[in-house]
């Protein structure tokens, strides 16, 4: 390990210094700005002095429970559906695996108020599984707690399975063949080898995942609706307080910033190191 | 005498392999048997096929057609379509970069083996505790594998392979990891552990040094086939291609025999102490070879006039490649390398005593 350490260290003190073009840094500049600048606007106009009680309120409390709630369990379901999924287009070759990757990953870019459209055509009450659930089981999923659950799942799932299927396009499959010669069956193999290696992977995956899940607004609003205490999670809170109470909806801000950055230090390792 | 090249017959073999592998352009094609606590070296250049083979015995590689049986019973057949998948197979494989699960402790990664055939976490581990006492490794056992120096890793290695007592021992180069004087005591602790396993163990490695010390029967791969096999004394005392002449530094020169007079394929003719009357091999050391800069007169000897191509340091002594014919490698001393002002493209004179050509018959 230390030979490679060394190797890497010779190898980028002798890169050349890169040639600059200076014009670059105008526009530069200006993007920056314009990136910070809103975040500044948001710390300058925190009614500080009132913190406490806006974001104490119980009212809020409520919201922020609930979003920490459906986000966390979003998390837990995107692992457990999507753990699969990654280790299925990674290490499987079979005709239409892009078009698969392609149908899975289509969340990341379709506006999630279409997403929410789509859950309620499919889940809601006369959607084509919802309605057979409402017919035959009395289970009507849309406007409840399980309906946001269920939003943020759709559009955050694809964070954590494209961490996951990078993570495991980058583990040496030799070890899957080691194991095999020490007898390990294949989900023996998956359990006790592949799943501890893949656990950063894992983690880096849920944590985007769960902040992804935390910030859901446009698919939670059109399929779940938004009822305090039970659909009702922080984005919906904030976006309904702008109306009525500016300064609660500043501050429930700052709270989801906060939260954010939280987000970007556990990432550190993973992103913003090159 | 070296048995038939491609054979190797033994009576009560534990495993025999017949394995053909083919790729665009190559072709694998060996059959093998190694006995019941026996030792066989695939010996060979990289890219030979030798890794090749390894993994076709281990089942994670299907075999284009062939056989391996172990102990009678059937791993792959591709006649009937028989084919165990490997971890169904009674194996043990120590890869050429070991494969420790890095998650796991060394002593996890030893008592994996059990773990995964069924065995509860407390057997497996002081089973796997007490491999690593036979490895000397016991106070390692919580560390992970990233902890462990080369020789360390690579005895955990061998613990892990050999914990489930399989029937058959797999090694892959399982030296070539480990900087030289590591692989002094490792292949020396290597060597005890396999005289220890009463299975059959096949070690592929590229240094003749790991083939003779650890081996009890060598067979030598170029380029998809088995060339020769024999004793590690059969190979190094009667090698019988230029490749394995060069692995044990021998000159290896084929040639007739008509009496003690030796006429090479090169045209040029040898002078030999035992008369012989057929297709025959001449082996010269290097260090038999003298080095002259004009003709040397005197006893008799032959004597031949060539260029030197290169000089290598080797070991102790200056090793000359010498295009002739015949084209020799000769080991001199610094010493004389110096005095004799030798240099790449100079023009010497070779020659070598009839007694210090051992020859023998090139058969089959």
């Amino acid at each position: 390990m230390s030979d490679v350490a060394v190797e890497t260290a010779t190898v980028s003190a002798r890169r050349p210094r890169a040639r600059v073009p200076y014009a670059l840094f105008v526009p530069a500049a200006v993007g920056v700005v314009f990136l910070l600048l809103p975040l500044v606007g948001l710390l300058i106009r925190t009614p500080w002095r009132r913190l406490p009680a806006l974001v104490g309120s119980a009212d809020v409390r409520t919201a922020l429970r609930l979003s920490l709630e459906t986000a966390s369990a979003a998390t837990v379901i995107a692992i457990v559906l999507g753990v699969p999924i990654a280790w299925v287009l990674a290490r499987l070759e079979f005709r239409g695996r892009a078009l698969l990757r392609a149908l899975i990953l289509l969340p990341l870019v379709l506006p999630p108020v279409a997403g929410g459209i789509a859950l309620l055509l499919a889940y809601g009450r006369r959607g084509v599984v919802g309605g057979w659930l409402l017919k035959d089981f009395g289970i009507s999923l849309p406007f409840t707690t399980a309906a946001v659950v269920m939003a943020e799942t759709f559009v955050a799932m694809p964070f954590l399975i494209v961490s996951v299927e990078g993570s495991l396009r980058g583990l040496d499959r030799r070890y899957d063949y080691a194991a095999a010669t020490l007898g390990a069956s294949r989900l023996f193999t998956f359990r006790h080898v592949t799943l501890p290696m893949l656990g950063p992977g894992i983690a880096a995956g849920a944590v985007l995942c769960w902040a992804r899940a935390l910030g859901e607004f446009g698919a939670t609003i059109t399929f779940a609706g938004s009822y305090p205490g039970t659909t009702e999670t922080m984005p919906l809170r904030v976006y309904l307080a702008l109306q009525d109470n500016p300064d609660a909806a500043i501050a429930l801000s700052l709270v989801l910033l906060v939260v954010s950055v939280a987000v970007l230090a556990c990432l550190r390792d993973r992103w913003l190191r090159i | 005498m070296t048995t038939p090249a491609a054979t190797i017959a033994i009576a009560d073999a534990v495993l025999e392999a017949h394995v053909r592998v083919e790729r665009s352009g190559w072709q694998l094609d060996v059959d093998l048997q190694v006995r019941s606590g026996g030792v066989l070296a695939l010996l060979g250049p990289n890219g030979a096929g030798k890794s090749t083979a390894l993994r076709v015995i281990a089942g994670l590689l299907p075999a284009a057609s062939g056989r391996v049986t172990v102990g009678g019973r059937v791993w792959e057949d591709t006649k009937t379509g028989v084919r165990l998948p490997a971890e169904q197979r009674s194996l043990g494989v120590v890869f050429q970069d070991y494969l420790l699960f890095p998650t796991m402790s060394a002593r996890d990664n030893v008592a994996f083996g059990l773990r995964a055939k069924g065995s509860d976490k407390q057997t497996a581990r002081a089973h796997a505790d007490r491999w690593l006492a036979r490895v000397g490794l016991l106070e390692q056992a919580a560390q992970r594998p990233h902890q462990l120096s080369g020789g360390q890793a690579q005895r955990v290695a061998l613990a892990r392979a050999l914990a489930a007592t399989p029937e058959v021992l797999l090694l892959d180069e399982p030296l070539a990891a480990l900087d030289a004087g590591t692989r002094m005591s490792v292949r020396s602790d290597l060597r005890r552990h396999l005289a220890e396993f009463d299975g059959a163990t096949v070690l592929v490695t590229h240094d003749p040094l790991d083939a003779l010390v650890l081996a009890d029967r060598v067979a030598v791969i170029e380029a998809g086939r088995i060339v020769q096999t024999g004793t590690p004394q059969e190979i190094t005392r009667h090698p019988r291609t230029r490749y394995v002449a060069q692995l044990v530094g021998l000159n290896l020169l084929v040639g007739s025999a008509t009496g003690t007079r030796v006429r090479l394929h090169d045209g040029t003719e040898l002078i030999t102490s035992e008369p012989h009357e057929s297709d025959v091999f001449v082996v010269a050391r290097p260090t038999s070879i003298a080095v002259h800069r004009d003709v040397p007169h005197g006893s008799p000897r032959n004597v031949w006039p060539g260029v030197v191509t290169s000089i290598e340091q080797h070991g102790d002594l200056v090793r000359l490649f010498v295009s002739g014919p015949p084209d020799v490698i000769v080991d001199v001393t610094p010493e004389s390398t110096a005095a004799l002002r030798l240099g790449v493209a100079e023009p010497v004179w070779l020659s070598i005593k009839a007694t210090d050509l051992t020859v023998y018959d090139a058969g089959v």
